[in-house]
């Protein structure tokens, strides 16, 4: 694994910050309808919006979402060295075994509107299943 | 496998992190490599030798299974 695809070690605390922040959004805004009164927009027909009324709060908290767990995942630790390497790779792999098991459990369990929640869940979970199983790893010396 | 990395260390009483920042690895790397939960590459390895100025046969020994039949 070369490290010159990791991001610089500098994006690694503004990714463990804003993580929370757009955990929590994202799932109030998917379990909650939440939305910020501030981030709605009149939409016409237009290319990427359509309809009467939008609000981006659930646009904003997805990518912020894939941002900041890309931030807090794949940025540089102080001291990256070949066992960081070797413990980022074991986690992609045990995060992507877990999201197939998770996906044919979905596949069995949900139906119809159901599946689509589960859906939203297997976008982000191979992320935050990569970002804890590294963190207990690189944290235990 | 085995190694004798803690005794190399601790005749150049050297800490972990002494031995960390000279080899460019983390403290809990060679805690690992001492405690025989993570085997270098041979990189490390010929760097570890390098500054003990040993050879890595002298750091690094097979476990009497892990040794092939010659």
């Amino acid at each position: 694994m070369k490290t010159s695809f990791l991001l610089p070690h500098q994006l690694l605390k503004p990714g463990l910050i804003l993580l929370p922040i757009f955990l929590a959004l994202g799932l109030a805004c998917l379990h909650f309808d939440f939305e910020l009164a501030f981030l709605s927009i009149n939409g016409s027909d237009g290319f990427i919006f359509d309809g009467n009324k939008q609000n981006l709060t659930n646009e904003i908290a997805g990518i912020g979402l894939i941002i900041s767990l890309a931030f807090a995942g794949f940025s540089k630790l102080k001291h990256e060295d070949e066992r960081s390497l070797l413990i980022r790779l074991e986690s992609l792999l045990f995060a992507f075994y877990f999201n197939a098991c998770l996906i044919v459990v979905g596949t069995l369990a949900f139906y119809g509107f159901g599946f689509i929640y589960a859906l939203t869940y297997l976008i982000y979970l191979p992320f935050l299943v990569y970002l804890l199983r590294f963190w207990i790893l690189i944290r235990r010396g | 496998m085995k190694n004798r990395v803690k005794v190399a260390r601790a005749e150049y009483d050297y800490t972990q992190e002494d031995l960390a920042k000279a080899l460019g690895v983390s403290r809990q790397t060679i805690s690992h490599i001492e405690k025989g939960k993570y085997v270098p590459s041979t990189l490390l390895a010929l760097k570890m030798a390098h500054v003990f100025k040993r050879s890595v046969n002298d750091l690094f020994t097979l476990d009497e299974e892990e040794t092939p039949e010659s």
